[in-house]
């Protein structure tokens, strides 16, 4: 999702800002010429900014970035020894510890990490040139951060492609022939077009936050610690965003539904319980009951006949 | 909380997601490193593509938990702040209001009255302050004019001037009773037994259940004298055995009622310091003879009286409790507990045991034994008991006619500390307290004693 934008550095409008950089960036030492700085600052700001970027925008976007491991990360892109000594120096550990962290498993995990280096190396591609991922870094957040980032990228993809090569055994063992159908967890079939339409729309009223945290809580079933982890917030403000964001939407829901003509009452049972989820067949259930009375009744009979 | 409907859950798991950021913008999210509107964008693909919560969820799971993070980027206005900013405005109109509008009292005022009253009190009782006498009216009576302007509110200063007068008066008197102050600092110190006429005498605060019944008892003779003197007397004799925190609350009501100008009240504390009781065999000649004091002066001051005995008492007490607080950081010897057995004083006046026989007109010299120094002394009915240095003990069983030496130990070999202060809680029941922190108690009268454990 990165801005398509056809913003164009102005060199001369910001030779002072870009020879401060340059100089913070300790370019020098990999043997990153001005040129090229200001070439991967152009590209940084090319995928970055909008075309209608304010100087101070502009300013503002480029005084903000990781100027130094972004030139790390060309310099070593670029196949600069130093720089990878450097880089090795820097993050080997960081990078085995998150592999560790995302796979919760010593092994995989180092194996995750080391995987990623080829990657970061670059692989000569079908035209004969060799690409490293760490072009792909554009400073905005931290080296390390994007790292983790990338390594857990990878964890999904490789958690994704696995699990579609699960062999049968595996799932027996799991016990996945005995899974229950999802009626609770999973997409229910809505059949209330009503009832749909106000949901969707009382959805959109929400913040995208709201929304990521319903998403994260209740679809994800991730606990407070970790939506808040991700959002680097206090566990407390998740509790209380949650807290809100479910009455919100309820409160929109129902609203919608009392203005297409149902009574408070209904609107509530409607929210809180939809029968029409519950895989019971209530005609066969109460059948079966009036079927089982019966012959109990006609056994009771019988047998008092034969008393 | 509230049930989250399942179809909200189901419409929100059935959206679909745009097109994903990549890992730079995950990261930069997770570093809080976008600008406002990117970060809108980015949560809103997160709130509806598992896959990408999951990188994030992956990649916040591995950072390290001294990470150090940017906090996320707000927009717009926050109620919050603004609610916090309407609190302290008003906190701050408040304290304007107050500091602008409210009474301005001369607080400065009280310890200087304090500090004279104090320096009057020991002088009261011996009979060499004729001299100072003349002088002493005649600052009361320029008190008591200072005091008047006070009232028209010129107050502050002409009254620290008489109260400084009276402070230079009284002077010579305390420095001739120096022992006496240190005396009567302490008075209330050991208050455990006996207690009474020799605090009510001086309008001192005593504590023990003696105390209480005798000052019981003069409450209610007070509250026959003068109408415009029963309120302070009511105020004075309510409390004459309070708590600590009670004796507090009086001081403090007695500052705010000091603030209030009152000329005659001013003048009632110099005659009454100036022109002390003379020594009154028992508490009926006590009482008589303040009522007496009260009737002689003349009508507009007899709450005066009544004030400023209340004001002499309040002070004492206030002292008392300082001392009380601070005895066992005093010298041994200082450390002197008087109390009536009858119609008999004791009190510790260096290092020697004195009785007095006439409220403290004179007083006799009444050592067990010599070459010790004694530092405690406590009565209840016809039982003494004196201690004094390194654990010696003595009792009289007969208001000090014959004494016996009590031995805490059983015998003479263990050095003990100094003793300072005897609790009676009753004939057999009696605590010895040392300088180290020890307490010896005996429940047989004194007759074997068994040291307490320490309390934590």
């Amino acid at each position: 999702m990165p801005p398509t934008s056809t913003f164009a550095l102005d060199r001369k409008r910001f030779a002072t800002l870009l020879g401060e950089l340059y100089e913070r960036s300790g370019g020098s030492k990999w043997g990153v010429s001005r040129d090229d700085f200001a070439k991967y600052l152009e590209a940084v700001t090319r995928k970055s900014l909008s075309s209608g970027a304010s100087e101070k925008e502009t300013t503002s976007f480029l005084s903000g970035l990781r100027i130094e491991e972004l030139v790390l990360a060309r310099a070593c892109s670029a196949g600069n020894e130093t720089a990878w000594e450097v880089f090795l120096t820097r993050f080997r550990e960081p990078l085995y510890n998150a592999g560790r962290a995302i796979a919760r498993d010593d092994a995989t995990g180092r194996e995750l990490a080391d995987s990623l280096y080829a990657d970061l190396y670059g692989m000569k591609s079908a035209d004969g040139e060799r690409r490293s991922k760490l072009d792909y870094y554009m400073g905005r957040g931290s080296l390390e951060g994007w790292l983790r980032t990338v390594l857990a990228q990878e964890f999904v993809n490789r958690f994704r492609s696995n699990k579609r090569l699960v062999s049968l055994e595996e799932q027996e063992e799991a016990g996945k022939q005995f899974v229950a159908a999802t009626a609770g967890h999973g997409v229910a079939v809505i059949q209330d077009a009503k009832l749909a339409a106000a949901t969707d729309e009382a959805l959109r009223a929400l913040e995208a936050e709201e929304k990521f945290i319903l998403a994260s809580y209740f679809l994800d079933d991730r606990t407070l610690a970790e939506i808040a982890r991700m959002l680097n917030v206090h566990e407390s403000t998740i509790s209380r965003k949650l807290e809100r964001s479910v009455k919100r939407l309820r409160s929109e829901i129902r609203n919608a539904l009392l203005k297409t003509g149902m009574s408070r009452r209904q609107a509530e049972e409607t929210l809180d319980a939809d029968v029409r989820d519950l895989a019971v067949d209530v005609c066969t259930a109460l059948g079966r009951e009036r079927n089982l009375q019966e012959s109990g009744m006609k056994s009771f009979q019988a047998g008092k006949g034969e008393d | 909380m509230e049930k989250f409907p399942d179809i909200a859950k189901a419409r929100l798991a059935a959206q679909r997601p745009g097109p994903h950021p990549d890992a730079e913008q995950l990261s930069a999210f997770s570093e809080n490193a976008l600008g406002t509107g990117e970060r809108e964008s980015v949560l809103a693909h997160l709130a509806t593509c598992v896959d990408c919560r999951d990188i994030v969820g992956l990649a916040a799971a591995g950072r390290p938990s001294d990470a150090a993070v940017a906090k996320p980027a707000r927009g717009g206005f926050r109620w919050a702040t603004f609610q916090w900013a309407s609190v302290a405005a008003s906190v701050a109109i408040v304290t304007i209001a107050v500091l602008v509008v409210g009474p301005r009292q001369p607080k400065r005022e009280q310890p200087a009255n304090e500090t004279a009253q104090l320096k009057q009190e020991p002088a009261s009782p011996a009979p060499a302050v004729a001299p100072s006498e003349s002088a002493a009216n005649e600052a009361a009576n320029r008190a008591g004019k200072s005091a008047l302007k006070a009232a028209t509110n010129e107050g502050v200063a002409p009254r620290r001037e008489a109260d400084a007068k009276l402070d230079r008066d009284s002077k010579p008197k305390a420095k001739a009773e120096s022992g006496y102050v240190a005396d009567g600092v302490n008075i209330t110190d050991g208050g455990f037994g006996g207690i009474g006429v020799y605090s009510r005498v001086y309008g001192s605060k005593s504590s023990g259940g003696a105390g209480n019944a005798a000052a019981n008892d003069e409450k209610k003779q007070a509250d026959t004298a003068a109408p415009a003197a029963k309120s302070a007397s009511a105020a004075q004799y309510s409390n004459v055995a309070p708590s600590p925190r009670q004796t507090d609350s009086l001081v403090g009501g007695r500052i705010a009622g000091e603030n209030r100008p009152a000329p005659a009240t001013v003048q009632a504390q110099t005659n009454a310091a100036q022109a002390p009781p003379a020594p009154v065999a028992d508490k009926e000649e006590l009482q008589k003879r303040t009522q007496n004091e009260i009737g002689k002066d003349q009508q507009p001051t007899a709450a005066s009286v009544a004030a400023s005995t209340e004001s002499v008492e309040l002070s004492k007490a206030r002292v008392a409790q300082k001392a009380a607080k601070g005895a066992s950081a005093t010298s041994a010897g200082i450390v002197s507990t008087r109390f009536d057995s009858g119609t008999v004083l004791w009190r510790i006046a260096s290092g020697h045991i004195q009785s007095s026989v006439n409220s403290g007109a004179s007083w006799q010299d009444r050592n067990p034994a010599k070459d010790v120094q004694w530092t405690a002394v406590a009565a209840l009915g016809q039982q003494i008991w004196v201690g004094g240095k390194s654990g010696a003990v003595w009792v009289s069983r007969d208001a000090g006619q014959s004494w016996a030496k009590v031995s805490l130990t059983g015998d003479d070999i263990v050095p003990l500390g100094d003793v300072t202060s005897i609790k009676i809680a009753n004939p057999l029941l009696a605590d010895v307290l040392l300088g180290n922190g020890d307490d010896w108690q005996t429940t047989d009268g004194g007759k074997s004693f068994r040291l307490l454990p320490k309390k934590p």
